[in-house]
């Protein structure tokens, strides 16, 4: 059965790799070139692996079959995945997503990024997304016409060095992500000597912290302290803006081990916090007051999870360990000011945005124009 | 944000391993010695699992999934680990790797279905 199946499963399978590939091969802008030939590269690994799986005598070898299944089933969604995302991104180029791609190209210059700035496809029908494995990043449409939740490229862009390989320049970063994500188990493990629900419940609910942290919340406190470092003050309003028109309870611990972001007062916790050891502690105490009204407006207040799962010393110590892995890497920091026009704009809309609300969207307006002029 | 890159970067370092221990799978059911090319991966995910305190968060990640799947407690995976240096397997060895690779496929067709917002 199996191998009926995978004969003509796999034989459309090449066809659909091999008109992608040929969908993409005409003239597109130089900033696309890494993105095609990562494509490429990629859709040919599929191909070969595909064909391997028709061939291969190993696969052929009775009693092997369920490592062919899964093989089948993983190959088909890395064709899935380059289908949908990337070669989604290489069909369309446009202009935005050029100015996206430039701005990217920039923000790398002025921090002295490590690595090769991701190209950026303006095709997100939700937020911010990477993708790591084909450097790319993905963001709303109508991103690129206005600057406030610009500072989440640099969030994004700490993605890419979280998830670098084999290379020494982003290796302080990622030590201080697996001290972090240490600690925060080391604290877990602690939590298990003092049940509060009974040894059981307690168990569970532990566990599902466990995986949140390992699959998501160290990674997402690391790359919001990368972009704190990278942009100071503007990350911190992102943060609150967003917020602001999309958050639920701040306190909020999600109970589950599919859980993507840590709350939300725990994320401004941390960003005040590498604020102040980056010398912005005026610019933390402001953005401060502000969060205090959104949960004072809110009427959003602690709750014992909470205080239980994020301490205020461990998330003290996820700060200070991501801003010195940041600074050994060598990266610059917004404090410099000097050299870096993208940082010093996007902290410039926020000021305005605050200083003068009625004329914000005008002067907006007028200064994305500028941006990307220059 | 970046929800979709979480997902994205746990789903390659999860594949990996599943297609890693599944080559060696098949090298072993061929009948023949595993290349150390086939090993070597495998042999570095068993060992980080072994030393997890102070291991990557993708093998963190693991380590979670496998202990609360209560599948290959640390004695099994150092015994593993051990016959593997060897290049051999016995019958439990290679029953231990195809319980891993199921649990390592279970968890990659679980982030994939997030990842499509199944």
């Amino acid at each position: 059965m199996l191998n009926d199946y995978l004969e003509a499963s796999i034989g459309q399978l090449l066809v659909r790799a091999k008109n992608l590939q040929a969908e993409i091969s005409k003239p597109s802008p130089v900033e696309f070139h890494t993105l095609w030939q990562k494509c490429t590269e990629l859709t040919n690994d599929v191909i070969y692996g595909l064909e391997a799986l028709l061939s291969d005598p190993q696969y052929l070898t009775p009693g092997a079959e369920a490592e062919r299944m899964r093989a089948y089933k993983r190959r088909v969604e890395d064709l899935d995945l380059l289908e949908n995302v990337a070669f989604a991104a290489l069909k369309r180029p446009n202009d935005e997503d050029l100015r996206m791609t430039r701005l990217a190209g920039e923000i790398a210059k002025e921090i002295d990024y490590k690595l090769v700035p991701p190209v950026v496809s303006c095709q997100s029908q939700a937020y911010f997304h990477a993708y790591p494995l084909f450097n790319l990043l993905s963001v709303p449409q109508k991103e690129v016409d206005f600057l406030l939740h610009l500072p989440d490229l640099y969030h994004e862009l700490g993605h890419f060095v979280l998830l670098a390989e084999n290379n020494l320049a982003v290796e302080p970063f990622q030590k201080a992500h697996d001290r972090i994500l240490a600690d925060a188990l080391g604290h877990l493990h602690q939590l298990k000597s003092r049940p509060t629900r009974g040894p059981k419940a307690d168990a569970i609910v532990l566990r599902m912290w466990e995986f949140a942290w390992v699959r998501a919340w160290a990674t997402e406190f690391c790359c919001d302290l990368f972009g704190v470092c990278a942009i100071g003050p503007a990350y911190g309003w992102a943060h609150l803006h967003l917020c602001m028109k999309r958050g639920g309870d701040p306190f909020h611990v999600e109970n589950s081990p599919y859980s993507t972001h840590p709350p939300d007062d725990a994320r401004m916790f941390i960003i005040l916090e590498a604020l102040t050891l980056l010398g912005f502690s005026k610019e933390a105490a402001e953005i401060e007051q502000k969060w205090r009204g959104l949960l004072s407006i809110g009427g959003y207040t602690s709750n014992s999870n909470y205080e239980r799962c994020f301490p205020r010393s461990l998330l003290r110590n996820v700060a200070k360990e991501a801003v010195a892995g940041y600074r050994a890497m060598g990266c610059r920091t917004s404090a410099e000011k000097s050299g870096m026009p993208v940082c010093n704009c996007l902290n410039e809309a926020w000021t305005r945005f605050w200083s003068a609300p009625k004329e914000y969207a005008a002067w907006e307006q007028d200064r994305v124009r500028k941006l990307f002029e220059t | 944000m970046s929800q979709t890159g979480i997902y994205v970067g746990g789903y390659q370092r999860v594949r990996d391993y599943a297609e890693s221990v599944d080559r060696l799978l098949l090298e072993l059911k061929s009948g023949h010695a595993p290349t150390q090319e086939t090993l070597r991966p495998v042999l570095s995910l068993l060992e980080a699992l072994e030393n997890s305190q102070r291991a990557s968060a993708a093998v963190q990640a693991v380590n979670v999934l496998l202990r609360s799947r209560k599948a290959l407690p640390r004695s099994k995976i150092t015994t593993m680990r051990t016959e593997l240096q060897t290049k051999r397997a016995s019958a439990s060895t290679i029953e231990g790797l195809e319980t891993f690779a199921g649990v390592l496929d279970e968890e990659r067709a679980a982030i994939s279905a997030r990842l499509r917002g199944v």
